[in-house]
């Protein structure tokens, strides 16, 4: 998972999902999976993947990427569905898990990291939106030095195949990866709270509800609909 | 044992909706610890960083770690606990791991850290520090397979349920006890190298760390 491809889709990528508000996408997330739980029918859970499916390529967001993110729930999931021995059930249950996921990365890619994380962390004490956007950031530091640092392993060391040397090596760039990010991150948080990070200052909520989220709201009831009587 | 990303529609509702809580509770009572010790803030959120990173470290193997117990050593148990959590937040948002799942998917990641940096401590932490690493990851990872297991035969349970509805009760349910002994037929082996490697990986990191920087995992 590259999440600099994710952050970069989710703040310059330009389509009709990226209009719609943070909240609007959460409540037609958890509908989708509200749906997605409660429903044992197949023809309605080809029809609902069919439906984001469209969603997705009417947003020109790249399949390639969505589908990644969405086939390691499936994976797991068909450890399940193989456990269970019955290919329907097996069906429902991959499916389940694979539209969740695809979901999630919609979601995902179609909004801002700033507006998700602070509606995550609404409801909760301030200093858990601090340490979602600080993890966020975080993450782009290890991703860089991670990069760079395995670049370096393998034009040293060229393509090999599991082993204790090899493990060792991992070690060594995981442990200065660690030390690198820890001295870097005191830093970083030092300057923010320069900034105003920890000092009443919120990651912002966007409230306003806008004219594309009751399209969505309408595709969530239409699917409610077709829950009810399928 | 994060390697099992549970997804969602597996789990009954009950236990999801339970661990969701627990969690909750949980969490809430490491963020009150964080408030009262701020510089720990970024070490946490370097740890959850780190965890979600290490799953990117190529080994050659199918499989990747978390090294959510090292976050417990490291960070203590609450915290690593919370470093945890908000890694499987973020796995959670890109589709890793249901969103009804999040709680058990933390609970069983997060048991890693608990036992981990608790016993590290119980143990007298980096006095003999190969030594107690070692029993603290591998007592956190078995605790957690353990969990794991349990959560499965809760799966196990509900899928027969599934089945059983699917088929309009036309559907001879195998029984639980037997989709259990097939999932962990499946499991075990990768189990059994991700418990090796996930040791393995921890202590020579601990190693590397202590060589290069003597003193920061007292210190941390």
């Amino acid at each position: 998972m590259d999440i600099a491809v994710l952050d970069n889709l989710a703040v310059n990528h330009s389509c009709w999902l990226q209009r719609c508000s943070a909240p609007a996408k959460a409540l037609f997330a958890i509908g989708i999976l509200v749906l997605l739980l409660t429903t044992r029918s197949l023809p309605f859970l080809g029809a609902l993947a069919l439906f984001l499916f469209a969603l997705a390529a009417a947003n020109c967001l790249p399949w390639r990427v969505l589908g990644s993110l969405a086939l390691l729930p499936m994976l797991f999931a068909a450890v399940f569905a193989v456990s269970l021995g019955d290919w329907r059930t097996g069906l429902l249950v991959v499916g389940r898990a694979g539209l969740a996921g695809w979901t999630a990365a919609v979601v995902f890619a179609t909004t801002p990291p700033v507006r998700l994380l602070g509606l995550l962390a609404a409801p909760m004490p301030p200093v858990f939106g601090e340490l979602l956007y600080f993890t966020y950031r975080a993450l782009f530091l290890l991703g860089s030095t991670l990069a760079d640092a395995l670049t370096a392993v393998r034009l040293r060391r060229g393509r090999e195949g599991f082993s204790l040397a090899r493990l060792k090596a991992m070690a060594r760039v995981y442990g200065m990866l660690l030390l690198r990010a820890w001295d870097l991150a005191g830093r970083q948080y030092e300057l923010l709270r320069l900034r105003g990070l920890g000092e009443g200052l919120r990651v912002s909520l966007d409230r306003t509800w806008r004219r594309p989220d009751w399209a969505l709201l309408v595709m969530l009831i239409l699917l409610t609909a077709g829950w009810y009587y399928v | 044992m994060s390697h099992l990303h549970l997804p969602d529609g597996v789990l009954p509702w009950w236990l999801w909706l339970g661990a969701l809580a627990a969690t909750l509770v949980a969490v809430l009572a490491a963020l009150k610890r964080l408030e009262g010790r701020r510089r720990m803030l970024p070490a946490v959120a370097v740890m959850a960083a780190a965890s979600l990173a290490a799953a990117n470290i190529p080994l050659g193997l199918p499989l990747h770690v978390n090294l959510a117990a090292l976050a417990g050593i490291v960070l203590g148990p609450a915290l690593g606990f919370l470093a945890v959590f908000v890694a499987n937040v973020f796995n959670t948002l890109i589709g890793h791991g249901g969103l009804t799942v999040l709680g058990v998917n933390a609970l069983l990641v997060g048991s890693e850290a608990l036992a981990a940096g608790g016993l590290f401590r119980l143990l007298g932490g980096s006095r003999r520090l190969l030594l107690n690493t070692c029993l603290s990851v591998l007592a956190a990872l078995l605790l957690s397979l353990a969990l794991a297991a349990a959560v499965a035969g809760a799966a196990g349970v509900e899928l027969e349920a599934l089945a059983s509805h699917v088929h309009n009760g036309r559907h001879a349910p195998a029984g639980a006890g037997e989709f259990w002994a097939t999932f962990v037929a499946i499991m075990a082996p990768l189990a059994a190298v991700w418990l090796a490697v996930e040791l393995a990986l921890t202590l020579l990191i601990v190693g590397y760390v202590r060589k290069v920087r003597g003193g920061w995992l007292e210190r941390g």
